[in-house]
């Protein structure tokens, strides 16, 4: 197996008050690999994906992005990721393609690739004329749909997506997934993302890790778990571990 | 500046044209402040004049006429109930007069001739000087007390003559005049009308400005900060590959160029309003020489107190924008925003109106105003009529200092974790 591109070792995260939210958890995430983080609301899903998008820091432990560690070099983490928040939104007096054009221009001054990423972007969002519409005027579904196409556009090497689908219909959620698909397959690009949803989290990842009360229980590929704790389907793993947890 | 600056710059400038609640607020907001301010001040200067006008009610005279229309104009004054204190003068005393001596804010000055040209209906001028210590708004008061006296023994004098010559009143028109002179520490101000102008602006006109620049700016940088939370920007904002301080930068440098161009708007038609009022006024010239006096016959700015100015300005637009934005991080949304600074911002009127009605006489005083934020750049105006160089520059270079405390803060937040956990440990566990 190569080199891992992400690195999370032993990493705890302690807010004020003596919250620990991340409590000592540990793994490695490998080049082209979609990665997802599961587990119930406040097992520390969100805060560990806001540490490796350089957003939070580490109370202890070591967090590596292709090399670059999160804390000492967090400004050239930011160049090679790209993160999409659970609770994003958009700038909502621009319109989507402005919005596209904006992120676009953040991560190059080149011109061809900024014209280059936002054909991704307009391609990844699937919104069409809309585009010209004001954020403001989108569904949840619409937002989300240019959010994540703003996230993967860039061609991040790693991109972090908190819930990605997390309150959306099912043709928004499914075209989603596709994007996300396809961003791994044509790009190579990694990502890590966290998810309530098991079906989805079988569908996209290559491996998961299973996290509850800040602690990961497991990591592997959500085949080879199904079959070690005699499930069928991932729900019935998570349910499993986490009544045993 | 890189990129990302001028890109969030031009970023703000769309929200801001595009957000029809925030062209509402930019135009209703201030208006109704004005209005509010407007009202109790006008209240506060009236009180005021009151009270320097009772000053007026001791007035010193130099009869140097010693003829009957002067004895008449002394005589009137005391039926008026005038305290009037006879200065002795010697009539061939070329000398001069020294006015520190005179105790009382009027002194009258009846030059030679003045019965003479009476008699023979020629116009008679009074030699008035006001003395002017503390230049708060409601002294030019005084003025009007000092006009009014002349001016209603001029009635009397023109009833008495109509009578005596048995000609209608109306034939008559105005024989005694006055000539006012004010009296600024060691200057002659030969129209003290216009130089009360200037203390009207420099106490009304300027705060105004500052207040405009002031709130509007601090409003601005909040919301702009809190938009980006409730339009839920601001973590992904936080993970992109830019220099976290462009994005701050840019808020800053928008708020203030929004402001500086609004307040300019506001303060030319302000400007405006003064200047007509000073235009209406005209230049007198004094009749008997004050000795060791020079004579203030305008008011140029000298240069370095522009630069002084301009320091001091820049100061305090760093200093309450930082402060604003610093204080906009703890809230969550626009409104939460808009109150927190609303309510640290707002009480800053009471300062920036204090040199309506504080004197600033010693230098002890003006020093201590110079170290207050926000009323040293009101006091301004004070410090350059005075010609106080020490204060002017204490003021400017203790605004900076403020600034550059408050932004030097506000990067080591915005450069670590803080500025998010700020917000997440109100909200709610992060998970």
């Amino acid at each position: 197996m190569s080199q891992p591109v992400v690195v999370v070792e032993n990493l705890v995260k302690v807010y004020q008050k003596n919250i620990r939210a991340v409590d000592n958890i540990s793994f490695y995430v490998y080049p082209g690999e979609i990665f997802g983080l599961i587990g119930p609301n406040g097992a520390g899903k969100t805060t560990t994906l806001r540490i490796i998008a350089t957003v939070l820091q580490p109370t202890q432990g070591r967090v590596l992005v292709y090399g670059y560690d999160v804390a000492k070099d967090a400004a050239k983490v930011r160049r090679i990721i790209s993160y999409l928040p659970e609770d994003a939104g958009a700038y909502k007096y621009l319109t989507g393609l402005e919005f596209l054009e904006l992120v676009a221009k953040l991560y190059t001054k080149d011109p061809k690739k900024i014209e280059e990423f936002i054909e991704i972007g307009i391609k990844l969002s699937g919104l069409g004329d809309r585009l010209n519409d004001k954020v403001k005027t989108y569904s949840k579904g619409m937002l989300r749909r240019l959010l994540v196409a703003k996230t993967l556009m860039v061609k991040p090497k790693v991109a972090i997506l908190d819930e990605p689908t997390s309150g959306l219909d099912v043709v928004n959620a499914v075209h989603v997934r596709e994007s996300i698909k396809r961003f791994a397959k044509d790009v190579g690009g990694t990502v890590i993302l966290s998810s309530h949803n098991m079906l989805e989290v079988e569908y996209l990842c290559d491996r998961v890790a299973i996290i509850h009360k800040g602690r990961i229980l497991v990591v592997g590929k959500p085949r080879e778990l199904m079959e070690r704790f005699e499930a069928s389907n991932l729900e019935e793993v998570f349910v499993k571990l986490v009544w045993g947890a | 500046m890189n990129m990302a600056f001028w890109l969030f710059v031009i970023k703000e400038l769309k929200s801001l044209a595009r957000d029809p609640k925030m062209l509402i607020a930019m135009v209703v907001v201030p208006l109704v402040l004005m209005a509010i301010v407007y009202g109790v001040l006008g209240q506060a200067v009236v009180e005021q004049i009151k009270q320097v006008t009772k000053a007026g009610y001791s007035i010193s005279v130099i009869d140097m006429d010693r003829g009957v229309y002067a004895q008449k104009f002394v005589e009137y004054l005391r039926s008026l109930g005038v305290d009037v204190n006879l200065v002795e003068k010697d009539v061939e005393d070329k000398v001069g007069i020294d006015i520190q001596n005179i105790s009382t804010k009027i002194l009258f000055i009846i030059p030679r001739g003045f019965s003479e040209n009476i008699s023979k209906t020629i116009p008679a001028h009074i030699v008035t000087y006001v003395k002017i210590e503390s230049l708060t708004i409601g002294e030019g008061g005084i003025l009007d007390v000092a006009r009014t006296y002349v001016s209603q023994f001029n009635s009397a004098l023109l009833k008495s003559i109509a009578r005596e010559r048995n000609i209608p009143e109306q034939l008559l028109s105005g024989i005694v005049f006055s000539d006012i002179v004010g009296l600024l520490k060691e200057k002659i101000i030969k129209n003290p009308s216009i130089f009360f102008s200037i203390v009207t602006m420099g106490s009304v006109f300027i705060p105004m400005i500052v207040l405009l620049l002031v709130v509007f700016a601090a409003q601005l940088v909040a919301t702009s900060i809190a938009i980006e939370k409730e339009e839920k920007m601001f973590e992904t904002l936080l993970s992109l590959p830019i220099n976290r301080m462009s994005v701050i930068g840019a808020k800053l440098f928008t708020s203030i160029f929004i402001s500086s161009i609004y307040m300019l708007g506001y303060s030319l038609i302000l400007f405006q309003l003064f200047l007509n009022q000073i235009l209406r006024t005209t230049v007198l010239t004094p009749a008997e020489q004050m000795v060791g006096l020079d004579t203030l016959t305008s008011f140029t700015m000298p240069r370095e107190f522009t630069v002084y100015l301009v320091v001091n300005v820049v100061g305090l637009a760093i200093f309450i924008v930082s402060l604003s934005l610093l204080l906009s991080l703890f809230a969550e949304d626009v409104r939460t925003a808009q109150a927190i600074v609303g309510n640290i911002v707002g009480p800053t009127i009471i300062v920036i109106y204090l040199p309506m009605f504080i004197e600033a006489s010693t230098t002890e005083t003006r020093l201590a105003i110079a170290l207050i934020p926000i009323a040293n750049t009101a006091f301004l105006s004070k410090f350059i009529l005075l010609e106080d160089y020490t204060t002017s520059i204490a003021a400017a270079v203790s605004n900076i200092v403020y600034g550059l405390i408050v932004f030097v803060v506000l990067r080591k937040i915005v450069n670590s974790e803080t500025i998010f956990t700020l917000k997440l440990f109100r909200r709610k566990r992060a998970e």
